[in-house]
């Protein structure tokens, strides 16, 4: 059936027709278009398979090995940091043969951070024994992934599979796709039944133990390193096959295009392989005699390939996005390699992360044909001047030009600039402008991913007029501590604040968070809870509540929400409370403390999101004083093992009225709606109990903020 | 020296972000009646954007920046603010 797909759905659909039965994913753009089209076919059922939301990519990878180890196929998918996040996991799962295939929607690896895709991600993984396939289009997507199954499941093989789309090239562009029946595939590719790796109490077998003695290591890394030079012949079969039964043929490892009488070949993968075909018909019509070879598989190496097809060419020009700094492009040092013997002119031509138009692969291939020396050449890495203005050069100069510089902010000055790119009515960004209210010119802010995470600095600007990080993801807690200890040893004084959402601190970032407030650095951390990944476009969150509809959760959360409270509360020494921005005062008289605490200082802020939530901009505070008003939310503190509880509502509203006020619940029935109001009981009458002091709201009429 | 990005894009121009004015987002503005303002000040403390400038118990809005979330509007407790539509 022909289908109108973006590259994510139609590898989604690969998914789907080779019937994995464990997906695990972790959000991160622009892989998310991927789970949430799977999210959506589990939760229609058109794939009948579990799809376990994880807390990290490093969960998410080890939950498909698990799943895989069990004897069940398995698919994740991710990118970027997050393949990044994942690497102790993969070179695991490939050591332990088990065939998991891992979708890429390929994005470049910061820091800097950016979302267009320069295949460092994958390339950095080549030694990981993944087999590596690269997408030209949405369809090929879909085909590799099938294919990948059937020849990392090979018992020849037995090894994972990476299948990569360019993020947003591809990953986001909608094109036509030939989505084959279920029937055909199932010809295609059988159900995964293992004889080396499964669980079954009727014939227990062990997995994955260390192999200590080192000749024993060592031949148990020789096979793998044989099974992916065997991988090739299988992956050459695998492509005929595929071409018999669904009339695509893909050619094994490499794709030749008019290479026979080529002067000049030039080597490319992904997406700029699809403009390059159109271009070279243009240029041989005008006499040129040029080709292309399309490197499909950059694991195992198609050197057999790139040997008989470029032996008798002039010259070759490598296009390679990503090098290996501190030597060359990734891609021509292997090309480079496998045609030591061959007379041809091998230059490199490093793309980066760019979209590549029509003109300016006309101007590479006019290099390429002009030049008859060797050469290495890269595309557009001219700055802009107005760039580098604007990110203060000219006060760099001077630093660097010992000029005594002076750019501290006056006393009683906002540490926070005009200006930022937020959503209208963003209700995280008013509980972080009423923190920063609090602090003063010695602060130090650091954030990490999240909507939020781009107040201290996205290159070139910065909302913020005190000294700001952007770290790491997974470890802001840690990145923190970091700094704490360093400025103590350089005797600088100065407030330590960390802003982060409910993903980078009770997720993926829960294990520095306990690791900080257990060591007892004096930070301060904000965590603004707005219940799910509102970054990435709306993910479930472990902090998302139950039934609450988000793109990975299409029928409602199925589970409770994360009490972050409770795990923070069992640290030692640390002040913590919870907030929300309609009561300012309440938060600021916290933040205060907070600040003041010698040692870690934690406040949970309720943090409604127009985009996420589905409501209308204005309504931000209204939603956010309703969550305390129902009970949603209680308003208290913890410090020295007692709790009080501060603004109690007299009589609490129904909780229809928090929920009716916001599309995520729009789904619920009344029966749902009457077992949250249960909960959220359950939950304030718990509360209440475990309390030492309780202060009451503001009699009615009294403004209490 | 050579003129280059500062290593590790790192900004050594603190605050710069104040060259981006969001008032272009707006499809509704507020307009406050300085007459029925009680001077309670939650616009202040509820707007997301820090555009409610308060000086002598005086309410105005800084237009260059005001994305129009209406919070302000919503929230005032003697309707001193209303969202007028902006003319295209």
């Amino acid at each position: 059936m022909r289908m109108y797909l973006s590259g994510s759905e139609s590898l989604a659909h690969g998914v789907r027709l080779s019937r994995v039965e464990v997906v695990s994913a972790y959000p991160i753009t622009p892989n998310s278009l991927v789970l949430e089209a799977l999210a959506n076919m589990v939760d229609k059922g058109e794939l009948d398979a579990d799809f376990v939301n994880a807390e990290s990519e490093i969960g998410s990878m080890n939950i498909c090995a698990g799943a895989t180890s069990a004897g069940v196929r398995s698919f994740t998918c991710t990118c970027a940091q997050g393949l990044a996040y994942m690497k102790e996991v993969l070179w695991m799962a490939s050591g332990m043969a088990l065939p998991v295939v891992v979708g890429d929607t390929s994005r470049a690896i910061g820091s800097p951070q950016t979302f267009s895709s320069d295949f460092s991600d994958t390339l950095s993984e080549r030694d990981s024994s993944f087999l590596q396939f690269y997408c030209e289009n949405a369809q090929e997507a879909l085909d590799s992934t099938i294919m990948a199954y059937k020849i990392g499941e090979d018992n020849r093989v037995l090894l994972p599979s990476i299948v990569v789309i360019e993020g947003f090239r591809i990953s986001h562009t909608y094109e036509q796709v030939e989505v084959p029946d279920q029937e055909a595939v199932d010809r295609f590719l059988p159900g995964y039944n293992p004889k080396h790796a499964f669980i079954d109490p009727k014939y227990p077998i062990m997995q994955g133990g260390p192999a200590l003695s080192t000749s024993t290591f060592d031949s148990l890394k020789y096979q793998q390193f044989c099974a992916l030079q065997k991988a090739k012949g299988i992956i050459r079969d695998t492509c005929k096959e595929f071409a018999d039964l669904f009339g695509r043929d893909y050619h094994g490892l490499v794709e030749p295009y008019k290479i026979e009488d080529a002067e000049v070949v030039v080597v490319g993968m992904g997406s700029v392989v699809g403009i390059m075909r159109d271009i070279i018909d243009d240029y041989r019509e005008k006499g040129h005699r040029i080709g292309m070879l399309k490197l499909r598989c950059f694991r195992p190496f198609p050197k057999e390939e790139i040997i008989d097809g470029l032996k008798d060419v002039k010259k070759v020009l490598v296009l390679d996005r990503c090098t290996s700094p501190g030597s060359d492009g990734i891609t021509y040092l292997e090309i480079k390699a496998a045609l030591q013997r061959s007379s041809a002119i091998v230059s490199n031509y490093i793309i980066g992360s760019q979209d590549i138009l029509q003109r300016d692969i006309e101007a590479i291939f006019d290099t390429a044909m002009e030049r008859d020396v060797e050469f290495v050449e890269w595309y557009n890495q001219k700055f802009q001047e107005e760039v580098l203005q604007f990110s203060g050069y000219d006060n760099y100069e001077k630093l660097m030009r010992s000029e005594d510089v002076d750019r501290q902010i006056g006393e009683g000055e906002s540490i926070q600039a005009l200006g930022n790119p937020f959503c209208p009515g963003c209700g995280g960004l008013i509980c972080a402008k009423l923190a920063f209210s609090v602090f003063d010119k010695n602060t130090f802010v650091t954030a990490n991913c999240g909507c939020l995470g781009v107040i201290p600095a996205a290159f070139p600007q910065t909302c913020l007029k005190v000294p700001g990080g952007f770290f790491s993801f997974s470890s802001a807690g840690a990145a923190a501590s970091g700094v704490a200890v360093a400025l103590k040893r350089k005797k600088i004084d100065i407030d330590i604040f960390l802003l982060g959402g409910d993903g980078g601190i009770l997720d993926i970032g829960l294990q520095t968070l306990s690791g900080a407030l257990e060591r007892g650095h004096d930070i301060t951390y904000l965590l603004y809870d707005n219940e799910a990944y509102m970054n990435t476009g709306v993910q479930r969150s472990g902090s998302t509540p139950y039934l609450a509809r988000t793109k990975t959760t299409p029928s409602g959360k199925k589970v409770r929400k994360k009490d972050i409270m409770k795990i923070v509360e069992a640290h030692e020494n640390v002040y913590s409370a919870t907030a929300s921005p309609a009561y300012p005062q309440d938060f600021l008289r916290k933040v205060k403390k907070a600040r003041a605490h010698k040692g870690p200082s934690f406040i949970r802020i309720i943090a409604p999101c127009p985009t996420g939530w589905e409501y209308d901009a204005s309504l931000t505070i209204e939603i956010a004083r309703l969550a305390v008003q129902t009970g949603f939310i209680v308003l208290y503190e913890y410090e020295d093992g007692k709790r009080t509880v501060n603004r109690i509502p007299k009589k609490r509203k129904p909780i229809e009225e928090y929920l009716s006020k916001q599309r995520r619940f729009s789904h619920l029935t009344r029966e749902q709606v009457e077992e949250i109001q249960r909960d959220v009981d359950k939950r304030f009458h718990e509360l209440i109990g475990q309390s030492d002091a309780i202060v009451p709201m503001a009699d009615k009429g009294q403004t209490d903020v | 020296m050579e003129r280059e990005y500062i290593r590790g894009g790192v900004i050594h121009n603190s605050g710069n972000s104040v060259v981006y004015k969001t008032g272009g987002w707006r499809v509704f503005r507020p307009i406050v009646d300085q007459s029925k303002c009680n001077s309670c000040k939650l616009c202040y403390w509820y707007c997301p954007d820090n555009t409610i400038i308060w000086e002598k118990d005086n309410v105005t809005v800084n237009y260059e920046y005001c994305k129009g979330c209406g919070i302000c509007a919503h929230e005032c407790p003697s309707n001193a603010i209303q969202m007028e539509r902006e003319a295209l």
